[in-house]
């Protein structure tokens, strides 16, 4: 990385701030489409469409029902930060996106970009758990306080999954990364790091896996006071973010926009959405990761897992070089 | 000029997000004031060209101010963490040694003559503040952290009243551990 | 999420504190403490009574009460927890309209593979619950032993998820002798996992004797009607969570009033 503050290196072209409302509508699209396939996901394991609102509609019919219901209140409640901790989600998957490259252009070109979007999954702590708190119930904050009992479990090992793709690109410019895979994608070369990134996606999502922080078991958790508009934006902000994540992978692992025949753009929606079909699957083949088990497994399994396999990137990259 | 009004704009939430601080009145507001407060100096950070000292700047004080939440929750010592209170104490006192040292400081900048730039900046200002910082002092770095962790884990060990002879019995032998709440990979 | 609107009913927690059972805690040592300009009573709650933790520090105490309308819950079931964080110190159960079994009520598998969408459902995996929810409905509408080939796979894909028994492996486990004692069924033995495997294959089984006609397996229920008294023991030092895990595990069809429901039990 010889000159970080000027753009050159970069093979991306940035796009003028206004084509942001562009990415926030693919950024809306892949969360519609994660929902709708969730709900024909969940109806076939219901057997049929049950109910009014089964299968592939039911997102649509969820939203139409929140917009109108009425907002829950409860005692003293802390209304300011429970309400930035459900709105936030869907802004930080949005700021996520902005350094994601579609191809050839990105809204914002950083030369810090796989840092940034550290930063963001890191804002989904403090948010979860405002979530949990401002809505002063018992079992609400139970679930805040799971989360951050996750997050220090899957935290590390994300970033030292994305640390393996900055070492072999040499740059933490999220275009240059994508641009470093020519012939081998990462995923294939650093499989451990690529698998670890995706629970990490899944668990800044609280997605499958790693819901228990809005789980059944503690009735759910730090959405279990949310209603109305509150619960669609919160609902809104996990497919969000599970969205992002995909497509964050795709520059990381998946060679950004190469591939034969369609064009760039065209191949990172392709990977996208595959990746988010995968991940949204997930949810139908797992149990809760309970947090006070994942936890050792997060420091004393994946941890040293993704550190041996930074290693064995470094080294590569030192041996190429 | 937009810059200068964005900086300066950014600059005025980090002042008032740290006096919020001590403004409201319970443990979590207070915490995530002083996020936003840490968010804003990040972002001034950026403004300086500092892209990765200002985004990690970010990424690690939401993540203390995450963790820095459920400790004050926990140790404030007295039950109503979670009740609205009052975030300030021996008000009189620290308000006086706040004005002397703002007075001290300020006169400080004033007075001193201060250089004027000599030659350009360099082309990776992260760099060359990285090689002025550390420079010749990076082996003292490396070896700090290091010393740093073990410290840290040393200070839990001494400080936990249960032992492995607790976990694994007089012998040693016992397995499973006996553990109030037994972990996820059965040691 | 289909279920929203039953999820957070249960937050009647305010109205119950009741203090009499903390004889003997120490309400000293908060004197010299700077309480600033601090209201008691906000919004009418009243502070939280600290207490020894598990680990010898003080904390908080709050109560709780679970039940008796909640997701995946015993009906009926009352249980007055102590928690300090999410970790349960004291706990009491009581029966809200505690009431004889009518003849025209649900028995049989049906009721088991309820039981086992619930654990399913606390264990997080909702596809595997909704399928046995799907299994029990036609279970009841046409008739159990239409349900056994589908009970049956049930079964092999709990079996196979080898991060369900990593999750649900070594919670609670009970001893013969704790069994006994707490007068649980003779298959409460062994941790969570060995009680959900218990209540798949005494569906399955239930399921083949209904549909091969034999009437007397179709009753031999009666071992899982629980008196409350035994619960509250069951639960204490285990957080919130893992205690509806557990609770769910023994597979309750039938709860009786206690005889020592007004006793608070100590952990």
């Amino acid at each position: 990385m010889d000159d970080p503050t000027s753009m050159t290196d970069s093979p991306i072209t940035t796009v003028a701030p206004g084509w942001a409302i562009v990415a926030l509508g693919i950024l809306g699209a892949l969360a519609v489409t994660a929902a709708v396939l969730d709900g024909a996901l969940a109806a076939r394991a219901r057997g049929g469409p049950g109910g009014k609102m089964g299968g592939p509609v039911r997102p649509f019919g969820e939203a139409a029902r929140l917009m109108r219901q009425r907002r829950r209140t409860t005692v003293e409640a802390d209304r300011l930060l429970w309400r930035i901790g459900g709105a936030g989600l869907l802004v930080t998957a949005a700021l996520m996106v902005t350094v994601v490259p579609l191809g050839e252009w990105t809204i914002f070109d950083l030369d810090v970009g796989v840092m940034w979007f550290n930063a963001m999954d890191v804002m989904v702590w403090a948010l979860v758990w405002l979530t949990g708190w401002g809505a002063n119930s018992a079992h609400s904050l139970v679930g805040g306080y799971r989360f951050l009992a996750h997050g220090l479990g899957y935290e590390l090992p994300l970033m030292f999954a994305l640390v393996a793709p900055a070492i072999a690109a040499e740059t933490l410019n999220v275009g240059a990364v994508a641009a470093a895979q020519e012939g081998l994608w990462f995923a294939v070369w650093m499989p451990v790091a690529f698998l670890v990134y995706l629970l990490g996606v899944a668990a800044f999502s609280v997605w499958g896996p790693f819901a228990p922080a809005i789980g059944t078991d503690v009735s759910g958790g730090a959405r279990a006071e949310l209603s109305g508009v509150d619960r669609l934006v919160f609902e809104a902000g996990r497919y969000a973010l599970l969205a992002a994540g995909a497509a964050f992978a795709v520059p990381m692992f998946l060679g950004g926009g190469a591939g034969p025949l369609l064009p760039g753009w065209a191949w990172v929606l392709v990977k996208t959405v595959a990746l988010l079909a995968v991940l949204v699957w997930l949810r139908r083949r797992l149990p809760a990761f309970r947090p006070d088990k994942f936890m050792e497994v997060g420091w004393m399994l994946l941890l040293p897992a993704v550190l041996l396999q930074d290693l064995v990137v470094a080294v590569i990259a030192v041996w190429r070089s | 000029m937009l810059t200068d009004i964005a900086f300066w704009g950014i600059g005025l939430v980090a002042v008032l997000g740290g006096a919020a601080v001590f403004y409201v009145d319970s443990m979590a507001r207070a915490t995530y004031a002083l996020a936003l407060s840490f968010v804003a100096v990040g972002m001034q950070v950026l403004f300086l060209q500092q892209n990765y000292v200002g985004v990690v700047t970010i990424l690690m004080m939401v993540m203390e101010m995450a963790i820095m939440a459920v400790y004050m929750v926990m140790f404030m010592g007295m039950n109503p963490a979670l009740m609205p209170m009052s975030m300030v104490h021996s008000n009189k006192t620290a308000i006086a040694v706040a004005l002397t040292t703002f007075l001290a400081l300020a006169t400080g900048v004033l007075m001193v003559d201060w250089p004027t730039r000599r030659g350009s900046p360099p082309p990776d200002v992260t760099m060359a503040l990285g090689e002025s910082l550390m420079g010749p002092k990076m082996l003292v770095m490396a070896v700090i952290s290091p010393v740093m962790v073990a410290t840290i884990v040393a200070g839990v060990v001494l400080a936990a009243h249960r032992t492995r002879y607790d976990r694994f019995g007089d012998d040693l032998k016992q397995r499973p551990a006996d553990d109030p709440q037994p972990g996820g990979v059965g040691r | 999420m289909d279920h929203e609107g039953h999820e957070g009913m249960d937050h009647g927690s305010h109205e119950g504190m009741e203090h009499g059972s903390h004889e003997g805690m120490d309400h000293g040592g908060h004197e010299g403490m700077d309480h600033g300009d601090m209201e008691m009573s906000p919004g009418g709650i009243p502070l939280a009574e600290g207490g020894e933790d598990r680990d010898g520090l003080e904390m908080d105490v709050l109560q709780v009460r679970l039940g008796p309308v909640l997701r995946d819950w015993p009906a009926g079931l009352v249980l007055h927890c102590s928690l300090q964080g999410d970790v349960i110190v004291e706990a009491q159960a009581e029966l809200v309209d505690g009431r004889a079994r009518q003849d025209d009520d649900v028995v049989g598998p049906a009721r088991g593979i309820d039981n086992i969408a619930s654990l399913l459902a606390l264990a997080g995996w909702d596809d595997a619950a909704a399928e046995a929810r799907r299994i029990r409905d036609t279970a009841l509408e046409s008739g159990e032993g239409a349900a056994g080939s589908e009970l049956e796979r049930l079964r092999r894909r709990v079996r196979r998820s080898w991060t369900l028994r990593w999750s649900l492996r070594g919670v609670r486990r009970l001893s013969d002798k704790e069994a006994h004692a707490r007068r649980l069924p003779a298959d409460a033995v062994g941790d969570t996992y060995d009680r959900l495997m218990g209540m798949l294959d005494r569906a399955v089984a239930g399921v083949a004797a209904t549909a091969a006609g034999d009437i007397g397996t179709r009753t031999n229920d009666a071992g899982r009607t629980l008196s409350t008294d035994h619960l509250a023991h069951l639960v204490m030092g285990l957080d919130l969570a893992t205690a509806r895990l557990v609770l769910a595990s023994l597979d309750i069809h039938e709860l009786l009033a206690g005889q020592a429901e007004h006793e608070v039990s100590h952990g």
